[in-house]
């Protein structure tokens, strides 16, 4: 990763996986994948691999240590 | 506070308790919850003894003093709820304006912070009107107490708050679900809000010279701050709770969309606006109403700025606060009077017009995130700006 910032990648990650969401969106109606999951069973799909996304940007982040309820704007106490 | 091992023990033993004790026995379940929510709130906030005892003792006044003054609809609800509110609130007064200057008697402030006074009042007052029919000193404690949203809410009504522990939601099949709102709170507080800060006007508070431009930008981009911060905060409450068969009231939706400023306060903060609208707006119009009636512009705009100043202050002792509630309490009269000169013609209303709404929401959020300046930058730090 010589010369590129670290930042960089992670927003060629993201692009790539909305293209790849795109292009399987658009394989999806003609391949008619949408008989092969119920609508809940879809919605579960899409919520797990988001959920596996954002535990993976967060660790990329490494930063849940950064979160304390004393700096909470809301509650300072 | 989400980082540490002792809040996930006390969630651990709250979800525990919640799934072996059954609805039917509700007393036992609510006491149970109550006192793993207090051995939380004391390991997880560290509490020292005199906070402790404060903030027993302010519950056990507030249910002692139910128990006592029966309800009477008819009779002066708020004079009486003020009243049996008062040492509560006294104490959180002091404490917040020791907080703001530090103050040795700034220990004061943790009678439970802002959120238990707010609950308070709201019983006290819904149970004098007769809202709340019977009271159970152990369902109050554990209504005080709840853990997961003693810190920040979202802040449950007490009859809420009974209703879901006498009929937990059945979250069977709902582990995706949930799963999906905790990790999607957690990211927005952890990577969304982290992310936009080095932007936000907090990252100006140590400047010298502040300038304008940087100013404003911080403005709008604080605005995502917070929301992430504190919405984020409110989907793993939720979350955590549902877990729990726990059914917690919504604090957000979508207020950044909100086309005009009472529409944005419908939609941010909700379960604080609504117990801000019921417990000062309402009753002050009433009562403004009686004494001066016919002034149709006077009363409402005399109730946005007591109702907006407290809001304020109750965010914090300094006069920025005030003057970010005084800066709303203004907006919400401005447009009120805007209605007043330019009614809605008949019929108008069934035909939206999208441009019209676009403009609305962009202006709304304009005003909101020029406000934040007040919220974030204390007076002197506002005199540096050039």
């Amino acid at each position: 990763m010589t010369g590129v910032p670290p930042a960089l990648w992670l927003f060629w990650a993201f692009a790539g996986l909305a293209v790849m969401g795109v292009a399987l969106a658009a394989a999806s109606r003609k391949l008619s994948l949408p008989g092969l999951l119920t609508a809940r069973e879809w919605k579960a799909a899409i919520q797990i691999a988001a959920i596996l996304a954002m535990i993976l940007v967060m660790i990329y982040f490494q930063n849940a240590h950064r979160y304390d309820a004393s700096e909470f704007i809301y509650g300072r106490f | 506070m989400f980082a540490t091992l002792s809040f996930w023990c006390a969630c651990a033993a709250l979800f525990v308790a919640a799934h072996l004790i059954p609805p039917d026995r509700l007393r036992l379940r609510a006491g149970v919850l109550a006192a793993i929510s207090l051995a939380g709130i004391i390991v997880v906030l560290d509490l020292d003894l005199r906070q402790f005892l404060l903030i027993l003792g302010s519950i056990a006044w507030v249910l002692g003093a139910l128990m006592v003054v029966k309800p009477n609809p008819r009779g002066a609800t708020l004079r009486t709820a003020v009243l049996l509110v008062a040492p509560v609130l006294m104490l959180w007064t002091v404490g917040k304006i020791a907080t703001a200057h530090e103050a040795p008697l700034r220990w004061l402030f943790f009678i439970g912070s802002s959120f238990l006074l707010v609950k308070a009042f709201s019983l006290i007052k819904d149970r004098l009107e007769g809202k709340v029919a019977a009271l159970d000193p152990v369902l109050g404690g554990a209504y005080f107490l709840f853990f997961p949203t003693f810190l920040s809410g979202p802040m449950h009504t007490y009859g809420e708050f009974r209703d879901t522990l006498a009929a937990p939601e059945d979250t069977k099949g709902q582990f995706v679900d949930i799963a999906f709102r905790f990790v999607w709170g957690l990211f927005q507080v952890n990577v969304l809000a982290v992310a936009l800060g080095p932007a936000s006007l907090t990252a100006l508070l140590d400047f010298e010279t502040i300038p304008a431009g940087h100013v404003v930008i911080g403005a709008f981009v604080y605005s995502g701050v917070l929301y992430f911060n504190f919405a984020g905060y409110s989907d793993m409450v939720i979350a955590v709770s549902r877990a729990m068969g726990i059914k917690v009231p919504e604090n957000f939706d979508w207020p950044y969309l909100a086309p005009s400023i009472r529409d944005f306060w419908r939609r941010w903060h909700i379960t604080f606006t609504r117990a801000l609208t019921a417990h000062i707006f309402m009753p002050l119009s009433r009562t403004l109403m009686r004494v001066f009636p016919g002034r149709r512009f006077l009363i409402p705009a005399v109730g946005y700025m007591a109702t907006f100043v407290f809001a304020g202050f109750w965010h914090g002792a300094t006069a920025n606060f005030l003057l970010w509630g005084a800066w709303h309490a203004i907006g919400l009269i401005a447009q009120d009077f805007a209605q007043k000169l330019f009614p809605k013609k008949p019929g108008q209303a069934a035909k939206p017009n999208f441009a019209l709404m676009v403009v609305k929401t962009a202006a709304t959020f304009t005003f909101v995130s020029l406000g934040w300046i007040l919220f974030v930058l204390p007076l002197d730090h506002i005199a540096r700006i050039r």
